[in-house]
Order: C-alpha cells, then sequence, then structure tokens
C-alpha cells in the first residue's frame, strides 16, 4: 500500500512537472479567477424594480446572491474550454512527443496513468473554481447565498468539468492528436452553447449537458429553470455519462499502442 | 513552493480586479407613470456618485435612497413609499448630479416616483466612489498568505540543502 502510495506521489510530481508547469497552473488559477470576479463585480450588483410587479422586489432581495453567483458563473461558460485544452496538454501529447515510454517505464498500471491524468484535470479546475466562489462570497457578496443553493452549483460544477474532461480524454486517446483534441473539445462546447440559446430544447436535455448553467437557472428560477425532477434526473445521468465515457477511455487506452 | 506561488497569483489577482471594476459603474433605467413608481436595487459598499436624467429631456420626479430591506418592506408590503425612512430624500427635481453618503457595504435602493403623474423614462447611473476595499484588503492578505508561504518553503528547502550538505563534508 506504501509503495503504490510512493508511485502515484511520484506520478503526481511528474504531472506537476511537465503537464501543470510553471506557469501553466498559476495562469489557470489566474484565468478563473479573474473571470469570476469580473462578472461579479462589473453585471451581478443591481436590479431593477418597481411597484407594478411588487414580487421582483421581494425575489430580488431573497434572491441577491443567486443572482450574483449566476452572474459570476456566467464567465465559466466560456472558461470551460479550458478543459479540452488542459486535457491535450495533459492527455494528448505524451502521444506526439513519446512521454508515455517514460511514464510507462514506472511501475504503474496504464489505468493509473490514465485516471491520474484525467482526474487531475478535473480536480485542479474544479478546486480552482470552487474557490473562486467560496473566496468572492465573503468578500464581494451582501448577502450570503445559502448552503442548499451553494451545495447545488459545487456540484453542478464538477460534474460539467468532469463530462467536458470525459470528452475530451476519449478524443484524446481515439486520435493521439493535440489539435484534434481541442478542437473536438470545443466541437462539443459549441453544441452545448448552441443548445442552451436553442428555443424549446428539452430541459433535461440541457441539465445533462450543461449541469452548471441548469443548476444556475434553478436557484434564480430564471425563464429556462428546470423542474427538481429534471433537476435530479439529469444530474445523474450526466455523472453516469461520465463514468461510461471514462471507462471507454480507460479500455481504449489498455489496448493503445504508445 | 508551487502552492504558495499559486495563492499568490490568485492574490494579485484579486487585488487587480478590486481596482479595476470594484468602482465599476452600475446604470440601468426606470419607468414611473401614474401611480406606478419604480427603482433600482444595487449592492454598494462606498459612498456613490448619482447622475439620473429623463431620457427626453424634461419631467418631474422625486428620488428617495432606502437601505435595500427597508426598500422592500415598504414596497412590497405597502405598495408605498410613505412609511418608509429614506437615508436621503430630493423631491420635484427635473435631474440629479450629486454625491450621496452610504453608511457601509449593503443593499441599497434607488426609488422614484412622479409628482405629476407623468410618464417618465428616467436614466440612471450610480459610480461608487472608492475601489472595492474589502475585495482589495481580501486581495492583500491572500496574496501576503502566498508570499509567506513562498518565503518559507524556500528557507525549509535551503535549510534541507545545507543540512544535507554537511551531513555530505562530514563523512568526507
Amino acid at each position: 500500500m506504501r509503495a503504490r502510495l510512493r508511485r502515484l506521489y511520484s506520478l503526481l510530481r511528474i504531472e506537476f512537472g511537465v503537464s501543470w508547469r510553471f506557469p501553466i497552473l498559476e495562469g489557470v488559477a489566474a484565468i478563473l479567477f479573474f473571470g469570476f470576479l469580473l462578472n461579479t463585480l462589473v453585471s451581478g450588483m443591481k436590479a431593477n424594480f418597481s411597484t407594478g410587479y411588487t414580487q421582483s422586489v421581494f425575489n430580488f432581495l431573497d434572491r441577491l446572491a443567486p443572482m450574483m453567483l449566476h452572474s459570476g458563473m456566467m464567465s465559466f461558460n466560456a472558461l470551460v474550454l479550458l478543459a479540452p485544452i488542459l486535457v491535450a496538454i495533459s492527455v494528448a501529447r505524451p502521444f506526439e512527443d513519446g512521454f508515455y515510454r517514460t511514464h510507462l517505464t514506472l511501475p504503474v498500471k496504464r489505468l493509473t496513468l490514465l485516471f491520474t491524468k484525467a482526474g487531475l484535470v478535473i480536480l485542479i479546475l474544479a478546486t480552482l473554481i470552487s474557490s473562486a466562489i467560496m473566496i468572492t462570497i465573503p468578500l464581494a457578496y451582501p448577502l450570503l447565498p445559502t448552503a442548499a443553493d451553494l451545495f447545488l452549483i459545487i456540484v453542478a460544477i464538477w460534474l460539467f468539468i468532469a463530462l467536458q474532461v470525459s470528452i475530451s480524454t476519449l478524443i484524446a486517446v481515439q486520435t493521439k492528436k493535440l489539435t484534434a483534441t481541442v478542437i473536438g473539445g470545443i466541437v462539443f462546447w459549441s453544441v452545448n452553447m448552441s443548445l442552451l440559446g436553442l428555443e424549446g430544447a428539452p430541459s433535461l436535455a440541457i441539465v445533462i449537458l450543461n449541469p452548471m448553467n441548469a443548476a444556475t437557472e434553478f436557484i434564480i428560477q430564471g425563464f429556462r429553470a428546470p423542474v427538481i425532477e429534471d433537476l435530479q434526473l439529469g444530474l445523474v445521468v450526466s455523472l453516469m455519462i461520465v463514468v461510461v465515457l471514462f471507462i471507454l477511455s480507460f479500455v481504449i487506452f489498455e489496448r493503445t499502442e504508445v | 513552493m508551487r502552492l504558495g506561488k499559486i495563492v499568490f497569483v490568485v492574490g494579485v489577482v484579486i487585488i487587480a480586479s478590486a481596482l479595476m471594476f470594484g468602482n465599476y459603474p452600475l446604470s440601468g433605467s426606470s419607468i414611473v407613470y401614474d401611480d406606478t413608481s419604480s427603482g433600482i436595487i444595487f449592492s454598494a459598499y462606498s459612498d456613490i456618485h448619482v447622475e439620473v436624467i429623463p431620457n427626453d429631456g424634461n419631467g418631474v420626479f422625486s428620488m428617495y435612497l432606502l437601505d435595500g430591506i427597508d426598500a422592500n418592506n415598504t414596497v412590497v408590503q405597502n405598495k408605498s413609499i410613505t412609511l418608509a425612512t429614506p437615508l436621503a430624500q430630493f423631491e420635484n427635481i427635473t435631474s440629479f448630479d450629486d454625491t450621496l453618503m452610504l453608511p457601509g457595504l449593503g443593499v441599497y435602493a434607488l426609488y422614484f416616483t412622479s409628482p405629476e403623474s407623468e410618464f417618465l423614462n428616467l436614466h440612471i447611473s450610480v459610480y461608487p466612489l472608492h475601489a472595492n476595499l474589502r475585495v482589495l484588503s481580501g486581495g492583500i492578505v491572500i496574496a501576503s498568505l502566498g508570499l509567506i508561504i513562498i518565503v518559507s518553503s524556500w528557507g525549509l528547502k535551503k535549510k534541507r540543502n545545507d543540512e544535507c550538505l554537511g551531513q555530505t563534508t562530514n563523512s568526507v
């Protein structure tokens, strides 16, 4: 067990030294924090009300924090594009430069190797985004969101990133090409964003493909907010898709010649 | 060392955001007519400069600066401004361009009524006068924490290297 942990530690050290070397990790942190603060401070601080629509005043005060969260989260719609780029650097590039051969001289299973690489992208991106939210809330929010809203948003973010990373990982191990991984990731992202703007798109499909947007719409009860049943089902289906995509990636990676 | 660098970068980004967007102006429009009055609720943290002009150039209106919670209770429960305790009030004016003092970070409301019950479309701009001090000080604390981690891990590393070097010299 100890030897296994030591091997995993060595693998992580290699990953941080190669795929996440300075200033990649620091740059990603800067971009994510900057995007969230920009949207929160510029567009999340005001709303109109009228005695003609008295309910909106009441709703606004109750939902000021969710509205601010929603504004901040808008930046992550674009910033999640970092996921395929980082997967390309971490998973696809070693195919091109032959670094997997060096990796596999270590006594580690291929499954562990791919799990570490893809898992690290999810862990780092989702941790940074969650930290951006948790640090910004006490600094900039006049009213705090409820714990339930916050929990839902964090879960949805982790799922959304896991979905983007799992699809990009599958493309990476299948094509073994850095550019194909980036382009594939961007195509999936574009389809996802088009679905958001499409009139009459089923809310369950939006929850499955973009849990983050569905969750933020749900907490502000926006025009396209999904019902709670759709949200719960969508999140579970989304998680299952992530698991299936990763299993597929592992199976392909096991049989791939590096 | 790496953690320190990340924390430091995050702190610098928060400081930069507070300086760049901390006093970003909020703008919006408000329509008042007959007995329907309206306003804008916003989150603010320092004194503000407010500009209000009717979009068609003329018209008389009254403006009230309220605490957000007060605005909520008054407007929702009573549908009237009369029971509210405004922090500042300006009645029967044709435009407004002045600085308003706020007690601190919180939710505030600018509430507009038309004394002559005419249709008015008001353009409102709210300019915070100072950088967002709360975000700025938070950024400074985080950047300092990052620096402390970087310096202490660098010191630890140096100490360890010196110890190793000492052991090697002794054994030789």
